[in-house]
């Protein structure tokens, strides 16, 4: 059972096109009181994002499922360190996923498009973790949308 | 004997164990393990779901008992534990004793019913009934 030797690394993409200009969508991406709103990758559930937006500064994104047990610790944490921030056209950061992914990366780019944002987030991944992390991202991104309905 | 039954099978401590299994992606997760050791990223892989609620569902297994988490390095490595397994099994045998027993038991009753009937008042029973 040796995965690092075997595993081979995708890339996943996802683009979104969000009502919202690229310094408001930039904040709702990097303000933990803003992201505790949309960062948990359940279609239920609630985040506690703990991590100041600066580079080379850790972060912890916590998320719960609101139903079920109740939960004292977070029933899911991943967790790294941000690498680059370019307010309001990037956001680069490092993701580890316990048990999971040893270790990635996570590229957020935004870009004004006729008064609406583009966002296109890119994670390179061992193969076997992409579906659920599109899973996690796509529930992610739909909360996020829904901040700017 | 009974009293005992009852009790082992109404234990508030094996809601844990009831309740990780009474869900299908669990019990799959259980079933892969229990074939052969599985890491997180492996036993993820047949459900289209989020990490977190993977991570969850691993989680109540684990709590339940049903699967012991290995760490080496930074692979995480999944085992069922028999032991868990074989309890739940026991509790819904004693079940099973229990309604064995009692079906005996009402077995023998009715036997000493009928066998009463015909031993005596034989003629009296069909006047009480009308």
């Amino acid at each position: 059972m040796n995965p690092s030797s075997t595993t081979s690394i995708q890339q996943l993409v996802i683009k979104r096109l969000y009502q919202t200009d690229p310094e408001k969508l930039y904040d709702a991406l990097t303000v933990p009181e803003i992201m505790n709103k949309w960062f948990y990758g359940t279609a239920n559930g609630r985040a506690n994002f703990i991590g100041e937006p600066k580079v080379g500064a850790d972060y912890t994104a916590e998320m719960y499922h609101e139903s079920g047990e109740s939960s004292v610790c977070a029933d899911y944490a991943p967790h790294g360190k941000y690498l680059e921030l370019e307010r309001p056209k990037k956001i680069v950061f490092t993701w580890i996923s316990e048990g999971f992914v040893d270790d990635s990366i996570v590229t957020i780019e935004l870009r004004a498009v006729d008064g609406q944002t583009e966002l296109t987030l890119t994670h390179e991944l061992p193969a076997e973790s992409v579906t659920p992390h599109t899973e996690g991202w796509n529930n992610c991104l739909n909360h996020l949308a829904e901040l700017f309905s | 004997m009974i009293i005992n039954n009852k009790v082992n099978f109404l234990d508030p401590s094996l809601d844990p164990l009831f309740h990780a299994l009474s869900d299908v992606t669990r019990r799959r997760m259980v079933l892969d393990a229990h074939q052969k050791p599985h890491t997180a990223g492996e036993l993820a892989r047949p459900h289209s779901m989020s990490l977190p609620a993977i991570s969850k569902h691993l989680k109540v297994l684990e709590n339940a008992g049903l699967v012991h988490r290995q760490i080496e390095g930074k692979t995480h490595i999944f085992t069922t534990k028999t032991e868990a397994l074989v309890k739940a099994q026991s509790v819904l045998n004693e079940l099973t004793q229990f309604w064995h027993d009692r079906l005996n038991e009402l077995e023998d009753y009715i036997g000493q019913e009928r066998k009463e009937d015909s031993d005596s008042e034989q003629e009296k029973l069909p006047t009480e009934l009308l």
